[in-house]
């Protein structure tokens, strides 16, 4: 015995148990869609065999019932780029259960005729081999999917035919295939508008998009490290900003040809495809690899470079150099892991916005790079469109308030004091503030030196320290990636200091004995109105600026 | 144009005496009432017959499944099934047939046919064998082959989630064979690099796996590896053959800019260049010729 553990209770009879119970359970398509995730802990530990024995258990009990829409991406995912055969045996069991048949489904099923495995497969029990000849085959159930379609098969004729006249189907099956050669003939004389739903069904099918409103960055990400095929270190705070960005999920140990591989052959094409809309620029891509101790830089470079990957700043293979986890739960990603291998992946897509948040999904099924090229144009467009639109109403008032604020009568260094604590504010929500960042920079200064004199003259220099903090803070965050909540809280310093400078007590600074006018009957009435509206004493020091 | 003629008549002669041969062949091979050589001999000539002939193909299988048959006979038959396997679209029709008969020969009484059956399957990936195999290491009494063999076939497929056992096995070896293919194994995890960085520093380890390790580690850990590499060539206890492959190694995949202004490790192989082994006195030249002052 070289492994030691309980290994009376197998986990595997267990999870098959658990199945079949979801299947007569209330919710049942639900239930088994959900435990179809790759990201389920039943899946982790288990090498890539016992999670095809797992998943196809899944799959012949959704196949005792009639599938729905919701489970057409699971299924077709098996077809148009599985490689094993008990899951495309499965997978077109259940298949034959949808309610529509239709034209779409047949290019999907040839697909998978073509590349399914000879391989005799057992329904017995769970985690049965076919040890007989008597059992049933990938291609055999593919079969009986395209006589299951009938008259929406027609267009897949011409190939079974040539399939009947060579020697790629046993001879065991080839009863079968004239079977199923008859039956879409016999069908297609019968029904004779087959194709009207032709092209409809699919259109969309696996895109998922979110409403990027709302959907904060997650600090964790945004520091995420990453390394790309040259060993350039970039965080995901600093590519996946200023532009959008196309992400797909690899691995290079990945054996599925209809995967990894190809999606990254998929993701070159796609470059070229920007480049010749004159996109290249606007617009950025990145593979990021599922197995970063494994994937290193020349590794990631050879297999983009054998494939037709064109590196340059904006378009990059990466791999996270830490906290892996965080990018999996960022993208919620379809993938688990037996050790540091993965052993089972979706086919994964994103659209991420100028502001690293995930703005479109495409998974399971393969996408089509024109699709994708035309989705990461309205988005550019779309953003545009956003630039040139005016800012928001609340925005433009917050900014009138500030200049309200401002006029209303004061001394100057109110004035500086109400147009600093709001404009700060305001700043942000005007267009383009990185141009006015010289302009926000002496404001700060000009803020800095009138807190120093008035700390001066209270001698209460806390105040001034305060705001020192906060614009300590606020140069710190924006000089890091993931500093967005240091320069918020430095703000909120710099405004809280502002607006306690403006109750700070009259102070014996030669300031307040310069400029105080006891005769001015004006100023002694704002000061009595400030004196009574806000403060507890008359201690607030107006008096000091009467002048003005 | 008459010659011409005769001469497509010839070929067509011949090949039809070819057919004729193979034919007859391949009735020798199938009949037990010639001797085992004879049979064998004759199997070599039908192979140009079953690459055509799904329905021969498939009565060559009976005679692999058949355990009354002659090993050796049945060994031969599997060579041959194996080599016209090659030709993908003439074999599809019996492929399906091929792996049953494959997965029920791997449980067979004869421990070669098992072995072969498996290293079949396990070349293709096969689920039952990956399955049968994994038991196997984890329960001796239900293992068909060897665990070294079992880990060889295992390590086809990164994916068979064998490093595991794989680790328990260099932890407690059932034997040194186990052990280097175990270590064979875990080459492939990255995370099975500190099990490599002790391996390759242990001069009580057999020399072949520290070899191991050192490749292993170059895969998965190259920094690491070069600062290993660093630290046997310097180490004066440590064995000539082991400092002569690491020196390679930092000769043809270092970090040019830290062996350049490595002078502790360059005096080193200068010293070297004239003491030890034929081998270690060729690398330290190499190492000096790319990376000497």
């Amino acid at each position: 015995m070289f492994l030691s553990g309980d290994q009376t209770v197998d986990p595997e009879m267990r999870f098959a148990r658990m199945v079949d119970a979801l299947a007569s359970g209330p919710a049942a398509e639900h239930n088994l869609l959900d435990l179809l995730r790759e990201d389920r802990s039943e899946y982790s530990e288990r090498n890539s065999s016992a999670v095809a024995r797992m998943r196809g258990w899944i799959l012949l009990a959704l196949s005792r019932r009639q599938i729905s829409d919701a489970a057409l991406p699971f299924v077709l995912e098996e077809l148009q780029s599985g490689t094993d055969p008990y899951l495309i045996a499965t997978a077109s069991r259940a298949l034959r259960t949808y309610p529509l048949p239709n034209p779409f489904l047949t290019p999907v099923v040839l697909h998978a005729l073509r590349n399914a495995p000879a391989e005799p497969i057992s329904f017995s029990g769970y985690g049965q081999y076919a040890l007989e000849d008597s059992e049933t085959t990938p291609v055999s159930e593919l079969l009986a999917v395209l006589e299951w379609l009938g008259a929406n098969a027609v267009s897949a004729l011409p190939e079974l035919v040539s399939m009947k006249r060579g020697n790629a189907i046993s001879r065991r099956l080839r009863p079968q295939l004239k079977q199923t050669i008859e039956a879409i003939r016999t069908a297609e004389s019968v029904s004779e508008d087959s194709q009207q739903n032709c092209c409809v069904f699919g259109t969309g099918l696996g895109w998922r998009a979110w409403d990027r409103r709302g959907r904060a960055l997650p600090a964790p990400v945004e520091s995420v490290p990453f390394q790309d095929q040259d060993g350039q270190e970039v965080s995901y705070g600093e590519f996946f900003r200023d532009v959008p960005c196309v992400v797909v999920f690899f691995y290079t140990r990945c054996d599925n040809p209809w995967k990894c591989s190809l999606t990254i052959t998929k993701l070159a094409r796609l470059q070229r495809a920007l480049r010749e809309r004159g996109l290249s620029e606007q617009v950025k891509t990145a593979a990021i690899t599922y197995d970063p101790d494994s994937d290193l830089p020349q590794r990631l470079r050879a297999y983009g470079q054998e494939r037709g990957i064109n590196f340059t700043k904006n378009d990059r293979m990466l791999r996270a150099r830490q906290d892996f986890e965080s990018l999996l739960s960022h993208f919620e990603l379809g993938v688990g892991f037996v050790g540091p291998l993965v052993n089972r992946h979706q086919i994964e897509l994103y659209l991420v916005d100028h502001e690293g948040r995930i703005a479109a999904k495409f998974s399971r099924l393969q996408w089509d790079e024109a699709d994708v090229a035309n989705r990461v144009s309205e988005m550019i467009e779309e953003n545009r469109g956003r630039a040139a639109r005016p800012r928001p109403k609340f925005a433009f008032l917050t900014v009138l308030l500030s200049l309200a604020w401002a006029l209303c009568p004061k001394c100057a260094m109110c004035w500086a004091s109400y147009a600093s604590a709001f404009g700060i504010l305001g700043l942000t929500n005007l267009r383009f503030p990185s141009h006015l960042a010289y302009i926000l920079a002496t404001l700060f200064l000009l803020n800095l030196a009138v807190l120093l004199a008035r700390a001066r003259a209270s001698k209460r220099t806390a105040v001034f320290w305060l705001a020192c903090l906060g614009a300590t803070l606020i140069a710190l965050g924006r000089s890091i990636p993931a500093g967005s909540k240091i320069v918020q809280a430095g703000a909120i310093l710099t405004v809280l200091a502002s607006l306690w400078s403006v109750f700070l007590p009259r102070g014996n600074s030669t300031l307040s004995k310069k400029h105080y006018d006891p005769v001015s009957g004006t100023t002694r009435r704002r000061m009595n109105y400030w004196s009574r509206r806000t403060m507890s004493k008359p201690s607030h020091s107006f008096e000091g600026r009467v002048n003005v | 144009m008459a010659r011409k003629t005769q001469q497509a008549l010839k070929s067509k002669s011949k090949k039809g005496l070819a057919a004729v041969a193979a034919r007859q062949a391949l009735s020798i091979a199938m009949d037990k009432k010639w001797s085992i050589a004879k049979r064998i001999a004759a199997l070599a000539q039908a192979t140009p017959l079953l690459a055509r002939s799904e329905k021969h193909l498939e009565s060559l299988l009976g005679v692999l499944r058949d355990e009354r048959e002659p090993v050796a006979v049945r060994l031969a038959a599997l060579q041959t099934i194996q080599a016209t396997s090659f030709d993908i679209s003439s074999f599809a029709g019996v492929r399906g047939d091929y792996l049953l008969t494959l997965r029920k020969i791997a449980q067979d009484e004869n421990q070669d046919i098992r072995q072969r059956a498996l290293g079949a399957l396990a070349r293709e990936k096969d689920g039952f064998a990956q399955k049968k195999l994994l038991e196997g290491l984890q329960d001796p009494q239900k293992a068909l082959v060897s665990p070294e063999k079992a880990l060889q076939l295992l390590s086809y497929d990164p994916h068979a989630g064998a490093y595991d056992v794989a680790r328990s096995i260099v932890d407690k070896p059932p034997n040194p064979t186990a052990k280097r293919e175990a270590l064979r194994l875990l080459a492939a995890d990255p995370s099975a690099a500190p099990i490599f960085e002790k391996t390759l520093l242990d001069k009580n380890e057999l020399r072949e796996n520290r070899q191991i390790s050192a490749a292993a580690l170059h895969g998965i850990a190259p920094d690491k590896f070069q600062d290993l590499s660093r630290q046997i060539v310097l180490d004066s206890k440590d064995f000539d053959d082991i400092k002569a492959s690491t020196l390679t190694a930092l000769s043809q995949f270092g970090d040019p800019t830290k062996l350049t202004a490595d002078s502790s490790l360059q005096d080193t192989a200068d010293q070297l260049k004239n003491k030890g082994s034929s081998k270690l006195r060729s690398s330290a030249v190499q190492f000096l010729s790319k990376y000497g002052r």
